[in-house]
């Protein structure tokens, strides 16, 4: 069979799990990425890990394009109104989060090291499992705000820490204690050269939106474009193809204040993109993985729930968010998928001894959040009012 | 470290975007753009695309194809037929049989030798629709040239193949080179190639309506109509049938019986855009430059005589017709392009007369360079000739 054909298949089997998902009052994100689930290797093996590996072009094109919008959310008036808040409760949920999994973790039996690095990985929001709820719900409304800035913000924050973590795990290894310095410096120049790789890029692509004389169908190629060089010059040189994304999504956004037109050229080809990704998403989680890391996935499962709800109920009170508002947001926070995965295999990469303890503990996690995660927020958005539907 | 193949995409695409943009900035149109930009930074010159990074691009013609297939089939109204009658199908018959007459009789002329004659011939009747439509699309095109245009192309896929079929058989009779070889089977296998293609797009049309009912907003609209044309492309690849056929009679039976088709078009329009830059930049990068050389007088006169043979077809047939008059004039010339069918056909060709196959991929292959080099901005000079290129869209 050709990939032209699985690629008809999987759009037609991934519309079909998010259909009766609905019927079933689930997200569509849920019914997606069980219907991945049960055709991929786990159950019926009709997408095998070659056909995963194949179309992994649908992977990197989609968390390009996820982390160039969430980028965009990172507008200068949105500091400038919210920037306090999201700041105070962005820093809070993740840096509890991380140091309640790395400690739980730790407690349970997962070598330090290996526990270190799940404390980041914890941090990540899955922004298709948020954005998709959203657009489900028409939420709108304070939660809902703040809830999009949190996604960038958190993000923005895992991968940053996540980059020191790794070289400092690596450098744990080492001997010499000199190596170690070389490498967290080495982290700083990588995480500069991933910001300015996505400023330039950014600066290209506003250019042609404020020149305003390029089409909409010529924008969007430029935008496909950029969004692959980004992620195609990151992997060349081992850089987060989700940060130099987003910093070109913050370069456009503030440099022509157009978020709303990316947005419809995104829209354009979001949805068959985002449908094959989770589909395949799905398709990649092994279920037998979670008895084998058995408590530990459990404990980060819980651990990471505390502190992104509790991070979020407690560092709101030192903000301006309502307080109907500061008792749900942490629900949206949940989700979790295809970032958190994407850096887990970079780790494993990385530190060569892994042998799928990490991957395996973020695989259960991602299962529950990625499932059950988008139903609790769309629940958040019910109790405070701001779904439309 | 290789370059990974994200990367490739980003170039190819940024490539296309900076070519078309500078053919645009001289009157030419973009497609001759993407070609150029191809050409240069394929094999023949730059090298920075590869023959092994093209081979990942391999999906990237069937799929950019299938689109335009599904785009000429939905032209295919009812409506319109009743209007024009068969003038588009006699103008068709007409342009291609006098492309393998005129190519095969002026080759003999020239002393070439019959079978090898013949089997250009057979060749010139393929007319590749790709750089048309994108000119169409381009300066939005609209009138009676264009609309017998679309249609003409449609059934010239159906023709060139038979009297493909026709002609490699009686040069292989002329051959006698295979002793097993039928003669009833070789005349009857386009037939049914075409055949099996109107079944499966039929079925597809059919079955495409369906969710087209269920399914109401864009967004899931656009997914069946990416999972359908995938799925016919697909399909044809697995049966070993012509994927623009069997796309374009999906198109067409879907656009009779669904009251959704109209939209379809709209919704296609919105995401091939990257698809069909990436398609010319990669349609450039293969034209192959060093057969220039060697086409030699065979070619030339292969490339002469089959614009003349379209050209004069299309007259002959739009007379006898009586077809708006600028259509005999004009829809002639916006035949020429040549590219992926052509040299599918080669490959076939050489099987049959094996001891031409240097000698017709040369001309095959330099006809191609040429034709898809000059083709657009002759459709473009045509079409504004006849008046269907309003002067604000040039």
């Amino acid at each position: 069979m050709t990939y032209s054909l699985y690629i008809a298949v999987i759009l037609v089997a991934g519309m079909g799990g998010g259909k009766l998902a609905k019927k079933l009052q689930l997200p569509t994100v849920t019914g997606y990425i069980l219907m991945g689930l049960f055709l991929g290797p786990s159950v019926l093996n009709f997408i095998t890990s070659d056909i995963y590996y194949g179309l992994g072009f649908v992977n990197e094109l989609a968390l390009g394009m996820l982390a160039l919008s969430v980028g965009t959310e990172l507008h200068y008036r949105v500091f400038k109104a919210f920037g306090r808040n999201l700041m105070i409760l962005s820093l809070g949920n993740t840096l509890l989060t991380g140091v309640t999994v790395v400690l739980v973790t730790w407690f349970v039996g997962m070598p330090l090291q290996y526990a270190l690095i799940l404390g980041p990985l914890a941090m990540s929001v899955s922004p298709a499992g948020v954005v998709e709820i959203v657009k489900e719900k028409k939420a709108e409304g304070e939660m809902t705000q703040n809830l999009l800035g949190l996604v960038a913000f958190d993000n923005l924050i895992t991968i940053l820490t996540f980059g020191v973590m790794v070289s400092f795990v690596q450098s744990l290894g080492n001997d010499a204690g000199t190596s170690g310095l070389l490498l967290v410096a080495t982290v700083i120049i990588d995480i500069l050269f991933a910001f300015l790789v996505g400023i330039i890029s950014g600066l290209f692509v506003s250019y042609f939106i404020r020149s305003e004389k390029t089409g909409n169908e010529k924008l969007m190629t430029l935008l496909i474009a950029a969004l692959l060089f980004n992620s195609g010059v990151a992997h060349y040189f081992g850089l987060s193809p989700i940060l130099t994304n987003m910093i070109a999504g913050v370069a456009i956004s503030n440099l022509t204040s157009r978020k709303i037109l990316i947005a419809s050229l995104l829209n354009r080809i979001e949805l068959p993109i985002f449908i094959l990704f989770l589909t395949l998403s799905g398709a990649h989680i092994d279920i037998s993985i979670i008895g084998q890391v058995g408590l530990i996935g459990l404990s980060y499962i819980i651990a990471r729930s505390i502190g992104k709800y509790m991070g979020i109920a407690i560092f709101s009170q030192f903000t301006s968010i309502s307080r109907k508002v500061r008792f749900n947001l942490g629900f949206g926070l949940l989700p979790q998928a295809g970032i958190a995965i994407g850096l887990a295999t970079i780790a494993e990469r990385s530190l060569p001894d892994v042998s799928g303890a990490i991957t395996g503990v973020v695989l259960t996690g991602v299962i529950f959040f990625e499932i059950l995660g988008p139903l609790l927020l769309g629940k958040a958005l019910d109790r405070v009012g701001e779904s439309k539907v | 470290m290789e370059l990974s193949i994200i990367l490739y995409i980003a170039i190819v695409l940024l490539v296309g975007l900076f070519f078309g943009q500078l053919a645009t900035f001289i009157k030419l149109p973009s497609v001759t753009g993407y070609l150029l930009g191809g050409l240069l930074v394929g094999p023949s010159l730059l090298n920075a695309l590869t023959p092994a990074v093209l081979e990942n691009f391999e999906i990237v013609p069937q799929i950019a194809l299938a689109f335009i297939a599904f785009t000429i089939g939905s032209s295919f109204k009812r409506s319109y037929f009743k209007r024009v009658g068969l003038t588009p199908v006699i103008i068709a018959i007409f342009e291609a049989s006098f492309a393998v007459i005129i190519v095969t009789s002026g080759l003999l002329l020239f002393g070439v030798e019959l079978p090898f004659a013949i089997m250009l011939g057979a060749i010139a009747a393929a007319t590749a629709p790709a750089a048309t439509i994108m000119v169409i699309k381009e300066y939005k095109a609209k009138g009676p040239v264009t609309e017998t245009l679309l249609s003409v192309v449609a059934l010239d896929d159906a023709i060139a193949l038979i009297l493909f079929g026709f002609a490699s058989t009686i040069a292989k009779s002329l051959l006698e080179v295979d002793g097993d070889f039928s003669l009833f089977l070789s005349i009857l296998n386009p037939f049914l190639d075409i055949f099996y293609a109107l079944v499966v797009g039929t079925i597809l049309g059919l079955i495409m309506k369906w969710p087209l009912k269920l399914f109401r907003t864009s967004s899931n609209r656009l997914i069946i109509l990416i999972t359908f044309v995938f799925l016919g492309s697909g399909l044809s690849a697995l049966f070993g049938i012509s994927e623009l056929l069997t796309i374009m009679i999906m198109g067409a039976v879907l656009t009779n019986i669904s009251s959704a088709a109209s939209s379809m078009i709209e919704l296609s329009d919105r995401v091939t855009a990257p698809i069909y830059v990436m398609f010319f930049v990669v349609s450039g990068a293969e034209l192959n430059l060093a057969v220039i050389p060697s086409v030699g007088f065979i070619g030339i006169a292969y490339i002469l005589l089959r614009v003349v043979g379209k050209i004069s077809g299309t007259y002959v047939g739009a007379k006898i017709t009586h077809a708006p008059e600028t259509v005999g004039r004009y829809l002639g010339a916006t035949l020429i392009p040549q590219a992926g069918v052509a040299i599918g056909l080669t490959a076939i060709a050489e099987s049959v007369v094996p001891m031409y196959a240097v000698q017709i991929k040369v001309v095959v292959l330099s006809a191609t360079l040429i034709y898809e080099l000059v083709g657009p901005l002759i459709t473009k000079i045509a079409l504004t000739k006849a008046g269907e290129i309003s002067p604000e869209n040039e």
